[in-house]
Parts: C-alpha cells; structure tokens; sequence
C-alpha cells in the first residue's frame, strides 16, 4: 500500500517529556541513576580512567539560611563539549555508549536527566573540566514545565560552553565550596586521580524537593542508594565516597553494601543453571537463551541469618530477586511475589542472571523488569527452586524434641489449661465450642442461656462412642487416621458423669487388617475386616466394638472440582472411592492433602470437609498409601481458593483451651497440629478461634529455647510456660473488652490499650501468679 | 482445511470448525456455515450449473436438518446445535469428532481437552450427581433428572432428545479420545489431568441409571424416540 508520509515524526513535547521522567519518584533511584552513568563513563570506549582511578564522591548538604540543600556527585571522567551534545538528547539510548561496540551496561538516555530534571526545584547541571575546558550544562526552571526540560548552557553558551580555564582546581574548589568541603579534604585516591588526569565532573542539583525542612536524612538516604539495583555494578567497580555538610561520612572509608551474614548451614550461595528451556504459564516452552543466540543463565540463591522482611529497614529492602542481564540489572521483584506464604522464604534472596531477558524484558527506569511469557517461565523455575531452599531452612529451624519431655510438658499443659478457666470470663466449663455442621462455624448458642455446670467423675465405669454401632468404618489401606476425632469416645464413670483424666487405648482384633499405632492411631493395613474398641487404660473397661473394613483403593473421585470457601467457613468435598472389587461407596476414611506451601491455607478434615482458615489458593487430593508403592490418590483434584469472608466470624463457646503443638489434636483436621517456628508462641488461626483454641507453639524461637533447657533447669521451663498461661488469659479478657462492642468496635489509642494490658497482667497476674509460684517451684500446687 | 475425500457431513463438521474456530460458546448461520463448506469443495455446495460462483443453501439445509429416520442431519448426530433459527453452535462431541477427521488440522488439541474438560466437570460437579454418590437410590423423581439434563414437562421433544443425547455424545466423545490415545487420563500442558477415564465410565453409569430409572417420563415427553 502506498503512503505519502508527514516529514516528520510529531510528539507531543510536554507530555513526552512528563511520560518519559515519570518512572523516577526517590533521590536514592536518581543517585543511582549518576552513580551508573559515572561507571559507564570510566570504560575504556569513553573517558578510559585507570582502574585505580575509579571513585566517585556523592555530596550532599543540608539548607543553611539563604543556601538551599544540594545533592551531588562528583567523578574524576571530566565532561567533554561531546558529552554535553550527547547528554543534551533524550531518550537517547547511545548516549552512554556513543555507538561504541563495546557491550557495556546500558543506560537508558534519560535516567540522570529525568532525576535532574523532576526531583529539584532549583537549577540542576552537569559541569566539569577536561583537557582545560569548562563546559555546564542542565536545567533550570518550573516544575513540570517544557522550559525546564530543555537543556541549556549555564549561565550562557559564552559563559558556559568550552571555555578554557587556567586550573582545574581552580574550578573544582569554585564547585565544592557549596558544599563545604576543601579540594584537600576530598579523600586521596579521588585527589589523585583529578591531579593526575586534569579533569572531573561534577553533576549536582539544587534545592531537591521532599526533603524535609531541607534536612537530608544522609545516612538513610546512603543506604538506599547502596541498596539500589542500579547501583549494583557501581559499588563493584569503584570506590564510592560520601560527603555530607562538609564531613566525609562512613569514617572515610569507601561505602559498602552492608554484608547480609547467611542461614548457618547455608553458608555458600547455591547456584542453579537455566534450563535453555522452560515452560511459561500456559505450558508453553519458552527458550532462555533466544533459540542459542544468548549463553545460558543462572539463579543464585543467597540465605540470610535474620527474618528479611522483619528486618524492616536494613533487609526487607533486600529481600528480593534481582534480574540481570548481560550488561546490565533490569529491576527486581519482592520474594513475596514469587513465593507467597511459603514458609522459609523470609530467610532467602536470589539473583537472576539471565541475557535473553535483553532487550524485551527491559523497562524505562528498570525498576522492574517488564512481564512477557519467558519472564513467566524464568520465574516459575525461580520460585521453584527458592521453595526448595526454604523448605530446607523451614525444616532446619523446627527443633528436634524429646518425646518424653513432650509428653510430660503435655500433662503440665492439661493442668494449666484447667487452671487458668478459673480467671477467664463465664462460660461452659467443657470448653466445648467448635464447627457446626452446616457450614456456618461455630455451633450457635444463647448467651442468655449458659450451660449448666458440668459434673466430673473419677472412677471410669464405661466407654461411650459418638458412633452409631451399626455402620461400619470404611478405610482404605495405607491411611492412617486418629481415631478419637472420628468415633470421639468418652469415658464416663456409673452417673453418667465425665471422666476427663481417663486415658484409652484402642486395639485391634487383627492387625494384618488394621493395625493400632501408639494406641491411638489407625492404619488399614491390608483388605478385610476386624474389629476394633478402646480400653481405659490400666482396667478391663472396654467400648463397644467398631466393625472395621479396610478396602484396597482402585480410583477416587473428588467432587466439587473447584469450589470457593470465604474464610473461616467450611465447604465438603465428596471422595466416591471405587475399590478392586468394583464397589464404590463415599463414606471411606482417606488421607487428604493440599499443595500450598502454606500448610495453614485450608484445614481438612478425614471425611473432607474443608474449612478456609487463610486468604489464597490451593489444590485438594484425597487417597490412600503411598503412590509409588501402589497407593492410590484421585487424579483429579480439586482447585481451593479462600476468599475474604464479609460476614464476622463467630468464636467458638466454652473456656478457650490452651492445646500444644506436637502433641494435641488439632479439630479443625483430626490431627496433631505441629508446631511452626514462624508464628508466635500463643498461636490462634482462624479455625482456632472458631474451636476457642490457642495453641502453644513449641517451635517458636523462644519456646524453643525454653524447651531445650527444661532438662537443665525445669523451673525454667515452667516459669515461661506458666507466663505464657497468664498471658493468654490477659488477652482472652483483652479482646473481651475490646470487642464487646461488636461491629460497633472502633479503633483505639494505644495509651487505652496500654491501660487495659496493664491492667489486666496486675488484676490477674498476681492472683494467677499466687498460685503460679509454687508449681513453678514444685511442679504441684494447682490443683 | 481439506474437504475431499469427506462426506458432506463431515464437511459441514469441517465447516463448523473453520466458523467457531473451535470455541462451543461461539454461535455462527446457516450462511456462514454454506460460504465455508462451499469455499472448501465448490462442487459440492455450489448452485447447480454455477458451482464456482454461487453457493447452494438448499445443500445444506438438507444435511443439517433431520430428513427421516436413518438419515439424521448433522444436528440430530450432536455435532452441531440450534442457538437460533438459522443459528447454530458446535457441540463438544462435534468438536472431538471433527478432531477425529483431520487432528492434524486448525483445532489444537489441547482446546478440544479443555472444552471436554469443562462439560465432564459440569457434570461431575453437578448437585443431582453428587446426591446419587452419596445415596445410589437419589434422585428418587423425574424433576431432579430433569434439573440434570435441562430438560422439564413441556419441553419439545426435540429439545429433551438433542439434551438427553447431549450428555452421553460428550461422555462418548471423551471416552473415544481416552481410548484412541490408549490412556487413562488427558492432562493438559503443564501436567495437570483434566478428564479421567474412570471418572467419565461413572458419569456414563449415571446417564444411563438416569435414563434406565425415569424412562417413562421420557418416552411420555418423546414419544418417537427410543430412550
């Protein structure tokens, strides 16, 4: 088709100019900016500094009466007219490279002029010396206006424009003198390289906006700028100095990246070489090296000893992937998005080498790099392996516990637990609360209508099941289940009354169907029937027995495929198992798990009722045995997300409970809830609340080391753990009182909040603590 | 696409594939159907006398419409359904068996999986199903069967066929791909099953259960055809 075209390509140039230095918010991403313009001028194709001539100085001062704050920096390259009539272009992507051939880190044609030109109030100007010529050039003028955008000679081109000047120094003392330093005070190694190369640069801006009162946060600011991607290679290459209001700042010493001390264990960064390709979103290869054009990349993995995204102001920053290319960084993502809730994750940062990502994947501003699908596939390869690595240290932080020492603190656990109801809020003594069966949460109950105070017996008479004696259990081989959360026995003495302190153990009529594990879990086995009943421990009491059949699993169909839970509800998933008989039934016992990495998305109980405890996604399996020794799990499984829940979530009735991880049922699934070094050491999810329940997070940093010394000094151990009891009755009255408003709650004051703590721990505290002494003492005391 | 060598029902098939570029939701006429089948054999659909310049709609009116007892159209098979007068949409089965004709052709496979994978899903996901899991002897009446296929008192006889006969062509559809490929389950690209066999042998079971049960009903509402 044939065109007759304009003479010329027409852009708005004000809106240009706007779009263009939109990307550039911070004074740390502008410094950044000169620091990586600085180093590309060093190499050999340009100004050719001599590697023991590389540094740079960053100069800044504060307002001082009339003065207005300035930002600078100052380097040894010495700025030619040339570089001037390149600079003065924008968007020019040779302007750093100057057609060279050399592959060099790119910048980007405008990153130092839109910091110069969007993040200044006063004139902003690049100026230097060179082969004894004087060139200053840059911006002046309104904010956002096309006047300030358009470069100019400073004063004039008579004034400004290649002027020859008898000494250098002259000139560079002229430059400083704002900033209070002297020529002498500039640290040896920039000194020697001015003298002995007769030149320098000096890029500086006047009067930077968002700074308060004109006060620059000098360090804050220094260490942002360290951190930047665009100042990776920088910091590599040169010795980077800082002045600040006339004092070299970090003792003289050239800066550096704070060092980030690793996981101990993982002490070397791992690296992992990119497959030349990789599958993206929708399945689809994706090549990583450009079909063989490009050499193969990599993803290191670094650890870190501290939590990174706790570490707000010196880690977080860090705790992220960076991407870079061949020649130069592309930007970066959070870790969080990669791997969101996993957990380990907070103790790993990586880094992406990879040259196919140039040019494609390189946005204005590389701050991040742009989305695409091999950044897809480069990304789902990089989650994949940090999963690994964070599980690694996940599994590392969980403290390996002695089991007697569990099941003693478990005993104390049950004594505190009963001693703390007597300082809580009214309510049933059973701590009973827990799901309803409809969906709903929590069993609905009156609070005009408290329940009556229960009676507990003390000599066992017998064993009640919550199981109708007819049906059978169904249950495929290979799973393993609690058996209290499925037939709920209870031991009664002859009123009918509650024995709590009764303990049983279940038996099997024929273990090669199915076999009893620790006297309280349950495996199938092998194909058959049998019979199986619990006994009160150390009598003759027994319950009535429950026919067992254990089948061999042939094909398991999960239905609904996709469902939606809000948070804090609770949805079913149908299991239709098919066994090699051809028999099919819904009511068969299996095992189920998800794939999140956060194990606390959904909580899933044995006959497959899902209940939505975090924000996020996850697929469901159910089945039986391990697959590659023959087990059987659905093919198909069913793709979970939990939603926010605009409807309040009811608490459960009852005292709460104080359960302990390791070792206590968990209701919400029918299994030992384990413990989590990420999460507090009074622990309460969603379903927690909902079943009343806190927990006692054995694998806290802090109960760990309590728990790890209670061998040592066990008045140690119960100090803390008779602490920790106190202060979870504070909270349980805290959030009575808080929330009795309902949705009526408003926010509060913290000296409010401080008040009612207070409070509280004395109210309670002491008359907890009366008590408390003697146990932790003896060990006796609260009964 | 090649239409030689095809009989004019699978033509129309090829046709319809070419109109919906594979997409069942996608609805197309009668017109576009004739322009595509005759841009691909001009002998065949074009006007007697004047086959490479006009297109005959008469052709294929006769191919897409029921003409008899053993002379079914291409709507009475389940490939092709009625949106609307002279409106039609291709049907999951449709869309396996054009797949079947010419899979090296337009339809990617991976379309065909993910469309059987969704009417497998919908059925297994439905609530009358689901109840006769738990309790083989639900659904105990014809409304809830009826909630099933889509289908109630009233409905054209027509219509409780095509819907009757819709299900099972899907389940056969899939079932003849799981077979043709010699599997047990179709994944999609990145591993993930998306229709099993056993699962849709189950819906198949419960098609049939459904139609063995309510019977009745259905020759009540279909007098002519033979459930």
């Amino acid at each position: 088709m044939e065109i007759e075209r304009d003479e010329r390509i027409e852009f708005h140039e004000l809106g240009t100019l706007v779009s263009v230095t939109r990307w550039i918010k911070t004074h740390d991403e502008g410094v950044a900016e000169w620091l990586k313009n600085a180093r590309r001028a060093y190499q050999p194709d340009r100004a050719n500094v001599e590697e023991k001539h590389r540094a740079v100085v960053i100069l800044l001062k504060d307002s001082e009466d009339d003065s207005p704050a300035r930002i600078g920096l100052l380097d040894v390259g010495g700025v030619t007219l040339e570089d001037m009539g390149r600079w003065s272009t924008w968007q020019d992507p040779d302007a750093a490279s100057r057609g060279s051939v050399t592959k060099e880190e790119e910048t980007q044609g405008n990153g130092g002029k839109a910091y110069m030109y969007k993040l200044f109030k006063g004139a902003a100007y690049i100026l230097g010396v060179h082969d004894k010529k004087f060139n200053r050039k840059g911006f002046e003028g309104s904010k956002r206006t096309l006047e300030r955008g358009t470069p100019g000679f400073i004063p004039s081109i008579s004034a400004g424009r290649d002027l020859t000047v008898a000494s250098f120094q002259a000139e560079l003392q002229t430059s400083l003198t704002p900033y209070d330093i002297k020529f002498e005070e500039l640290p040896l190694k920039v000194k020697n390289a001015i003298r002995s190369r007769d030149a320098f640069t000096l890029v500086e801006g006047v009067d930077p906006i968002d700074i308060y009162k004109g006060r620059i946060n000098a360090e804050d600011l220094i260490q942002k700028i360290l951190r930047h991607d665009q100042a990776t290679l920088a910091i590599e290459q040169m010795e980077i100095f800082a002045f600040h209001n006339g004092r070299i700042l970090a003792g003289g010493k050239p800066l550096e990246l704070e060092p980030i001390a690793p996981y101990p264990g993982f002490e070397r960064p791992i690296v992992h070489e990119i497959p030349e390709e990789l599958p993206d979103e929708d399945g689809v290869m994706q090549s990583t090296t450009l079909d063989g054009s490009q050499p193969r990349g990599r993803v290191i993995l670094y650890s870190s000893r501290e939590n990174m995204p706790m570490a707000y102001k010196k880690l977080k920053p860090r705790w992220k992937i960076t991407y870079r290319s061949k020649h130069q960084m592309i930007g970066s993502k959070p870790i969080s998005e990669l791997v969101p809730t996993t957990p380990g994750s907070y103790f790993v940062y990586a880094v992406v080498e990879l040259s196919a990502l140039e040019p494609d994947y390189v946005a204005l501003g590389r701050i991040r790099p742009n989305d695409g699908p091999l950044m897809e596939a480069v990304d789902r390869f990089v989650a994949e392996k940090i999963r690994l690595l964070a599980k690694e240290i996940s599994e590392r932080r969980r403290h390996e516990q002695d089991q007697h020492a569990l099941d003693e603190v478990h005993e104390e656990n049950k004594k505190l637990d009963d001693f703390k109801n007597r300082f809580l809020p009214s309510g049933g003594p059973t701590g009973d609360g827990g799901p309803g069966d409809v969906g709903k949460g929590p069993k609905e109950k009156d609070p005009k209508d408290p329940p009556p105070p229960r009676n507990y017996g003390e000599v066992p008479e017998a064993i009640v099941l919550n199981w109708d004696p007819v049906q059978t259990l169904r249950i495929g081989r290979g799973v393993k289940l609690r058996i209290d959360s499925i037939l709920r026995p209870k031991v009664l003495d002859r009123n009918g009354w509650l024995v709590p302190r009764a303990k049983i153990t279940w038996h099997t009529d024929d273990r090669h169907v199915a076999q009893i594990e620790n006297g309280e879990s349950i495996t199938g086995t092998d194909k058959g029937t049998t019979e199986i009943w619990a006994k009160v421990k150390g009598t003759s009491i027994e319950s009535p027995r429950v026919l067992v059949e254990v089948w061999v699993v042939d094909h398991v169909l999960l239905t609904p495929r996709s469902l939606e839970i809000p948070l804090g509800l609770r949805k079913h998933v149908i299991a239709e198992v098919t066994n090699t008989e051809g028999y099919r039934a819904t009511n068969v016992f299996l095992n189920w798990e998800h794939d999140a990495d956060d194990s606390l998305i959904v909580r899933i109980n044995p006959s497959g009722w899902i209940v939505g405890n975090r924000i996020g996604n996850t697929s469901i399996s159910a089945g039986a045995g391990d697959p590659a020794r023959g087990g059987v799990w659905a093919r198909i499984r069913a793709e979970v997300a939990v939603v926010p829940n605009p409807e309040e979530i009811e608490k459960g009735g009852g005292f709460p409970q104080l359960l302990m991880t390791g070792r206590d049922t968990d209701p919400a699934t029918g299994e030992t809830r384990m413990g989590d070094p990420d999460q507090p050491t009074l622990w309460q999810e969603v379903t927690d609340y909902q079943n009343n329940i806190w927990w006692l997070n054995l694998e806290s940093p802090d109960a760990g080391f309590f728990f790890q010394r209670r061998s040592e000094d066990i008045r140690l151990w119960r100090g803390y753990h008779a602490q920790k009891t106190v202060e979870m009755v504070v909270q349980v009255h805290m959030k009575e009182i808080f929330t009795a408003q309902g949705e009526a709650e408003r926010p509060d004051l913290w000296s409010r909040h401080k008040y009612m703590f207070e409070m509280f721990q004395v109210q309670y505290g002491l008359s907890m603590w009366e008590k408390l002494q003697s146990y932790v003492l003896t060990g006796e005391g609260l009964d | 696409m090649a239409a030689k060598g095809l009989n004019y029902k699978q033509q129309i098939l090829l046709a319809a594939l070419e109109c919906s570029g594979g997409d069942c939701n996608k609805t197309f006429t009668m017109e576009q159907l004739l322009v595509c089948a005759w841009k691909m054999d001009k002998q065949a659909w074009g006007l007697r006398g004047f086959e490479i310049d006009h297109p005959d709609s008469d052709k294929i009116q006769k191919e897409i419409g029921t003409r008899g007892p053993g002379n079914e159209g291409v709507v009475d098979m389940g490939w092709l359904e009625r949106a609307d007068r002279r409106v039609y949409r291709l049907t999951p089965a449709g869309l396996a068996e054009g797949f079947n004709i010419q899979p090296q052709d337009s339809i990617p496979q991976e379309k065909l999986d993910r469309t059987l994978e969704i009417s497998i899903k919908g059925i297994i996901e439905h609530p009358v199903f689901k109840a006769w899991l738990t309790d083989p002897a639900r659904p105990k009446h014809f409304r809830e069967a009826g909630y099933f296929w889509g289908i109630a008192p009233g409905t054209p006889s027509k219509t409780v066929r095509e819907r009757v006969e819709f299900v099972e062509r899907t389940l056969k559809a899939a079932l003849k791909i799981i077979d043709k490929r010699g599997i047990e389950s179709v994944s999609g690209k990145r591993g993930k099953v998306l229709f099993d066999k056993k699962d849709v042998e189950r819906c198949l079971d419960f098609q049939g259960n459904l139609k063995q049960r309510f019977m009745k009903d259905l020759r009540l509402l279909d007098p002519e055809h033979e459930y």
